[in-house]
């Protein structure tokens, strides 16, 4: 069993008596690349406050390799790289300038912060604006840049809060597929803050699903997707409107879109999929397939949230 | 963990940062509209005061007395310079207040913090750049100075030049440290606030406020006001450099330095313990 690179046990953030983050529990294994979804306001950017030690918790404990990140606040930083939701606001300084500061605050010389940040740079596709102002860079050219200054000392522990936040598709898919590439070492930890379901998915081995400041579930994807079906599948099929009529003469709440067919509501896919091919073979209708409409993640998150809510109903009336 | 406060010691490379930043702090001011405006300002503020001087015209005699009087003039001058002019403390509440509370506000201090350095590293290295962009604004008006003792007082070259220039000197350091109060002071109101420029405006009205205490002081006993900056440098000038003990009374040096030292270490302290304390969110 791997060992944890980071543990939240029991945090609670307030601010003024409002509960912002309640009773996390967190353990992110070393080597994962680990998401944390949920929507805004759910606590996601609150909790990687904590975990760089922007700010201190209300109650609980937090371990990043064994250390507490507010009052080993150096330390700490020593083994991690950073990358926060604003973007980079040093208008007046040149890529390369900005580089060079962060490279030489962990402890680099100038020749060494210098060529090592051009190394970064171009990984991230910035080479080239080395020396343009920052305050010349367009939304998603600084994103890179933070991204950039996260991985100067190549630390350990990533960690990012919306990585891909004002990045353009282009951008978007290039920065996943770097922090991709990061999970083929086996050392690296990488923490994604996202409200982007498909990102984290693509992103990430494991997730904590967020929401109202709490840990609703935590874990590897597969694990905690294994189970989890949804009820809504796209058909696509040769005779849409002959399926369509099928479908509803047999009791399953259906429609046609185009020459896509959408069934809603299926309770037991064993018995769904006993009858279908019966009826369709006496139909001559070739199914070509059967897809479901959300992701297994998305479903989960969406059962989540709503069950969460439905809770909180409850408890207000 | 031990609780022995004698265990305590200096964090390994504990220093580099407060170079690395107060490098950095030099070299973004450079960059900045502000700094050329201050420069402007202390450039022509001293061809002002020359015409608002209402110093007598010592003629060179080459006896001790003629250059009493130009030495006392000096101190007059430079007294003008500093403190009679309120805006250049304005100017320099500007140019060194919102340093904090900037970083805090666009997310630059949480870059830094990011990186493993101290908050104490921060604040020294910020306050040491300052002083230093206070020192290239002092140049204009520490030029200004030495000539003006040449010109004005026609004296003849090799003994006004070396005279003056130790006087001038000794003006730039102890304005410098004089200087490095409001610096130190205005950065830790800039560490309080969150708004740049909540923190200017603090920045100032406290200046006022100072200001205001040490006008309305009464003097002690020996007639010096202690908690008037411009006493002392009435007083001192020509004390130290000329053995002249024309000006009564004698003012301590040793007790200015550790008045002006004091004050600097205990508005850094406080910088470093409130931003120490403070949460970014």
């Amino acid at each position: 069993m791997r060992d944890n690179a980071i543990e939240i046990k029991g945090v609670s953030k307030f601010v003024d008596g409002k509960p912002i983050v309640y009773r996390v529990n967190l353990e992110v294994p070393k080597g994962t690349l680990y998401g944390l979804l949920g929507p805004n306001g759910a606590g996601k950017s609150t909790t990687i406050k904590l975990l760089t030690g922007r700010i201190r918790p209300s109650s609980g404990e937090i371990r990043i390799n064994g250390m507490d990140p507010w009052k080993d606040r150096v330390a700490v930083n020593s083994m991690i790289g950073y990358l926060p939701q604003n973007s980079i606001q040093y208008q007046e300084k040149t890529v390369i300038d900005f580089m060079v500061l962060m490279g030489k605050l962990i402890g680099k010389n100038k020749y060494d912060a210098k060529k090592d940040g051009r190394d970064i740079l171009d990984q991230v596709g910035l080479g080239r604006f080395e020396d343009m102002k920052i305050g010349k860079l367009s939304g998603g050219e600084k994103q890179r840049l933070g991204f950039a200054n996260a991985l100067i000392g190549d630390p350990d522990i990533l960690i990012l809060d919306e990585p891909t936040a004002s990045l353009d598709p282009a951008g978007r898919v290039y920065v996943m597929n770097l922090i991709k590439s990061l999970s083929e070492d086996d050392s690296k930890t990488v923490v994604i803050s996202s409200h982007i379901l498909p990102e984290i998915r693509r992103m990430t081995n494991h997730v904590a699903i967020m929401s109202e400041g709490s840990v609703l579930t935590s874990g590897n994807i597969h694990e905690l997707t294994k189970d989890v079906y949804d009820k809504e599948y796209e058909l696509r099929t040769n005779k849409p409107s002959d399926l369509l009529n099928i479908l509803l003469n047999n009791n399953y709440n259906a429609y046609q879109e185009k020459d896509r067919i959408f069934i809603d509501d299926i309770h037991s896919l064993d018995e769904f999929w006993s009858i279908l091919p019966k009826l369709c073979s006496e139909k001559d209708i070739e199914i070509r397939s059967m897809i479901p409409k959300r992701d297994s993640l998305e479903t989960l998150f969406l059962d989540l949230v709503n069950k969460r809510q439905r809770q909180k109903e409850e408890m207000d009336k | 963990m031990s609780n022995n406060l004698l265990d305590f010691k200096i964090p390994e490379n504990y220093g580099k940062g407060i170079l690395i930043i107060a490098s950095d702090t030099f070299k973004s001011f450079l960059r900045e509209k502000r700094f050329y405006i201050s420069f402007a300002y202390y450039f022509v503020l001293p061809i002002f005061l020359l015409f608002l001087q209402s110093g007598e015209l010592v003629v060179q005699t080459g006896t001790g007395i003629a250059i009493y009087y130009a030495q006392l003039n000096t101190a007059n001058f430079v007294k003008g310079l500093f403190l009679t002019l309120f805006p250049g403390q304005i100017f320099l509440a500007i140019l060194c207040s919102d340093q904090i509370a900037s970083g805090i506000e666009n997310d630059t201090l949480s870059l830094i913090l990011s990186k493993p350095t101290y908050h104490s590293e921060i604040v020294l290295g910020k306050f040491f750049g300052l002083v230093s962009i206070l020192a290239i604004l002092q140049i204009p008006s520490m030029s200004f100075v030495y000539y003006y003792n040449l010109i004005r007082y026609d004296a003849e070259f090799p003994f006004a030049f070396y005279t003056s220039f130790d006087e001038v000197l000794v003006m730039f350091i102890l304005i410098l440290l004089l200087q490095s109060i409001i610096v130190a002071l205005t950065l830790m109101i800039s560490s309080i606030f969150d708004r740049s420029l909540y923190a200017i405006l603090s920045s100032i009205l406290s200046l006022f406020i100072i200001s205001s205490i040490s006008d309305n002081q009464t003097n002690l006993e020996n007639g010096i006001n202690y908690f008037n900056l411009g006493d002392y440098i009435d007083a001192i000038l020509p004390t130290i450099f000329f053995n002249l003990n024309k000006l009564d009374p004698e003012p301590n040096i040793a007790l200015l330095l550790f008045l002006i030292l004091f004050l600097i270490s205990l508005f850094l302290v406080f910088t470093n313990l409130i931003l120490n304390r403070k949460e970014l969110f």
